[in-house]
């Protein structure tokens, strides 16, 4: 069944409705339909970011299959050409991504060659800083981009936390902000107001003052605070719609991006969610020794969960307001070590799903026999897709957040 | 913070780890951060001359910054940009040109397994001129001519207004002068603080409800005054959830502080700290209990608890609409006046009034 932005006003405001009968607060219907139906952002943009901790194997996430070279340099991690999902003559998905597979025919899955950066580094933790950063040039930078452009768009009377981190790990540095707070969050749940003690329902008595109070900071906590309850309650409203309705395979990430999708829904104004596969620190894709089998089933979670989450916003036809990007802090080398695994390398491809794409390859497939120390190199810096992503996506100042000019790439149907 | 039996101190020293902040997670090395937070703590109302100076030679300080090699060859200038543009004079008061040549100035410091090291082969002797001073200056140099710039007492100044007094008001330059002059004498930071506390403005209605809490002050403020301890490793959590994670500011500016301590996300969250903590149960245990302590001073009837928490939490001034909107199911003998009074508590802490100083 689908469903529409009227079903969700009809649950939202349903709830509200039964629950301002008990409500000292003769006002409360109405404030729900001012900020349900006049949604000021109905457009509004939301980016997802799907971090592939450890460094994806590129060649076997996205393999190129007609190429000798490839055969010749793994030995025993090669992928069949008769088993990978074929996307044309020379390339094809991994045979447990058949999900990617079918997105990308049905145009929302976009795959962006031979991303890097100049002097890529080859340790897991400042190869990862600098994906974070996207600084780098300087060492010393202690802001993620993420947060800097969190940062941009702040301004005081902001009542909307922009950007969200979910998931089980520390946030990552991605996130790191000067100014702005940016939570991390497990569930929905956390953002919703738990009931006061003693209590088993949250307290729906929520006042709204009006703004005749000369005290600035007291005016902006009472409009956080009505704005806070009216959230809180949007979250329910979508969490119980949605509770046996939407299909998701049992990976944590689908989890993870399933709670992405409830909060887009609910519209509470965050436009960045961060989201990880691989578990943080060193993650799982980090596969030096029998990369086969395991470096298969993190593919095969990563397809499935994003192919859910894709179509359960299409479901609703939020899709176009949403792009999600994997990253990744390097790839990995062409030829396989002595032990059936592989070692830090360079490019990578990138991922972009969504409703607004343009096409479903980006740029040339690197060589795999003109290499930098074993490794693919890049000739899209990555910097460029974020570049990209801000200006024309999120509507961002890349030059506010980046700190330089890169040149932006026809990716986006916007 | 909760258990000192000097709150002023715990305060300014709070007030340090923002200035001078330093990220525990980046130094990785949990000694050289107590070692840092120890050296806060003794000049937090003391010396801000010998604070300084033991932050120019602290391991930790170094560390973050990415300053544990100041080489000849290499002077860096990270260290140097942060001591004159964050911790001392402010932006804007120092050229490039400074910044080099205090960072060559710095040239010679190390930090080896943790500790602090000279070796003089690294130290750039060569003349340096920094702020139109000439000389061939070492890193005690430059601190005496940061300190002798009259933008690092205003500055420090209009820091602590900010954080004692007012956060949305600028001050004017009338207010700021003769404070800035008297705490350049002799940098006693105690001297400067109890001025500021003991002024006329400290107790007009500019400093009142004029600043936001930060988390810590916020859970703070309420587990104090309901005269209790509870688990800190729980609360630094939390804190941390709500955007202060001590020990870890985001960056070397420290929490920014002010409205943006506030949003919806964050009030959210405040909230459910609040319901946390009162609730009797769950985490923080059922060591708060505000019916407990109304009674200890003396409340014996409903009514008499409810004034007595209003005073406690909001100096007893909240505007009557407001005041109605507090629950007021009128509470009766046989009512279970534990949880009606956790409850109003909680009702009290959740209002956006609490979130002022």
């Amino acid at each position: 069944m689908s469903y529409t932005r009227r079903d969700f006003l009809k649950a939202t405001l349903g709830a509200s409705t039964m629950l301002s009968l008990a409500s000292p607060a003769p006002n409360l219907l109405a404030l729900d339909e001012d900020t349900g139906a006049a949604r000021r952002d109905d457009r509004d943009t939301v980016l997802v970011v799907v971090q592939l901790s450890g460094g994806n194997d590129g060649l076997n996430t996205v393999v190129p299959y007609a190429d000798d070279e490839y055969a010749r340099n793994r030995p025993t991690l090669r992928l069949q050409p008769k088993d990978v999902h074929k996307i044309d003559s020379y390339l094809g998905f991994h045979p447990r991504m058949e999900a990617f597979s079918r997105l990308h025919k049905e145009g929302h899955l976009s795959i962006l060659h031979g991303v890097g950066y100049p002097n890529s580094d080859r340790s897991h933790d400042v190869a990862m800083r600098h994906w974070h950063s996207a600084k780098p040039d300087d060492p010393n930078c202690q802001t993620g981009w993420l947060g800097r452009a969190a940062d941009s768009v702040w301004h005081t009377n902001q009542k909307d936390m922009p950007a969200v981190f979910v998931g089980p790990i520390i946030q990552p540095f991605g996130l790191r902000a000067e100014h702005v707070i940016i939570s991390s969050i497990k569930s929905p749940d956390d953002l919703t107001i738990d009931p006061a003690p003693g209590e088993l329902q949250p307290n729906r008595a929520v006042e709204s003052f009006r703004a005749d109070n000369d005290n600035p900071l007291l005016n902006h906590l009472r409009d956080c605070t009505a704005n806070a309850s009216t959230k809180s309650r949007r979250i329910e409203a979508v969490v119980r719609a949605s509770a046996n309705k939407a299909e998701y395979p049992s990976f944590r990430l689908a989890e993870t991006l399933c709670t992405v999708a409830q909060l887009v829904r609910a519209d509470i104004g965050i436009r960045i969610f961060f989201t990880e596969l691989g578990g943080g620190g060193i993650g799982g894709f980090d596969n030096h020794a029998n990369q086969l089998g395991n470096h298969c089933s993190l593919l095969h979670h990563l397809s499935e969960s994003l192919a859910a989450s894709i179509h359960d916003l299409k479901k609703d036809k939020l899709l176009d307001r949403v792009l999600l990007m994997t990253i990744s802090e390097f790839g990995r080398t062409v030829k396989e070590n002595g032990r059936r695994g592989t070692g830090h390398g360079a490019a990578a491809p990138i991922f972009l799903a969504g409703g607004k794409l343009k096409s479903g390859l980006i740029g040339p497939h690197p060589s795999l026999t003109d290499l930098d120390n074993g490794a693919m190199k890049f000739h899209t810096d990555f910097r460029r897709i974020y570049a990209t992503v801000l200006d024309r996506w999120l509507g961002f100042d890349s030059l506010t957040v980046l700190g330089k000019r890169f040149e932006p790439l026809d990716i986006l149907n916007v | 913070m909760i258990q000192t039996p000097h709150p002023l101190l715990e305060k300014m020293t709070l007030f340090w780890h923002s200035h001078f902040a330093t990220n525990a997670a980046e130094v990785k090395n949990a000694r050289l951060m107590q070692q840092h937070i120890r050296l806060l703590r003794s000049q937090a109302l003391g010396s801000f001359r010998i604070l300084l100076e033991g932050i120019s030679q602290d391991p930790a300080v170094l560390i973050w910054l990415g300053a544990e090699a100041n080489r000849k060859a290499y002077p860096n200038e990270n260290l140097a940009r942060t001591i004159m543009e964050t911790f001392t004079l402010g932006p804007d008061h120092c050229t490039e040109d400074d910044i080099r040549a205090t960072s060559r100035a710095f040239t010679g410091w190390f930090v080896l397994r943790g500790k602090l090291r000279y070796i003089p082969r690294e130290h750039d002797v060569n003349e340096k001129q920094i702020l139109g001073r000439k000389g061939n200056f070492a890193r005690e140099d430059v601190l005496r001519i940061v300190l002798e710039q009259p933008a690092t007492s205003q500055s420090l100044v209009r820091k602590l207004y900010r954080w004692l007094i007012n956060e949305t008001e600028q001050p004017n330059e009338a207010l700021i002068a003769p404070l800035a002059e008297l705490f350049a004498k002799d940098y006693d930071v105690l001297k400067l603080v109890e001025t500021m506390l003991r002024s006329n403005l400290f107790f007009s209605t500019s400093a009142y409800r004029g600043r936001i809490k930060c988390p810590a002050e916020f859970a703070i403020g309420i587990v104090k005054a309901l005269e209790e301890t509870i688990s800190t490793t729980q609360l630094a959590n939390d804190l941390a959830d709500l955007g202060q994670n001590l020990y870890n500011p985001p960056t070397v500016r420290g929490w920014a502080g002010g409205q943006h301590w506030i949003n919806s996300t964050a009030i959210v969250a405040r909230q459910n700290l609040a319901s946390a903590l009162l609730q009797g149960s769950g985490p923080y245990g059922n060591k708060l209990n505000p019916w407990a302590v109304a009674q200890r001073h003396g409340c014996t009837t409903p009514a008499s608890a409810r004034r007595f928490l209003l005073d406690l939490f909001l100096q007893g001034d909240l505007d009557p609409d407001v005041y109605n909107t507090l629950p007021k199911t009128p509470w009766g003998q046989d009512d279970d006046l534990g949880g009606r009074t956790r409850s109003f508590a909680y009702a009290i802490v959740s209002l956006p009034e609490f979130h002022l100083a």
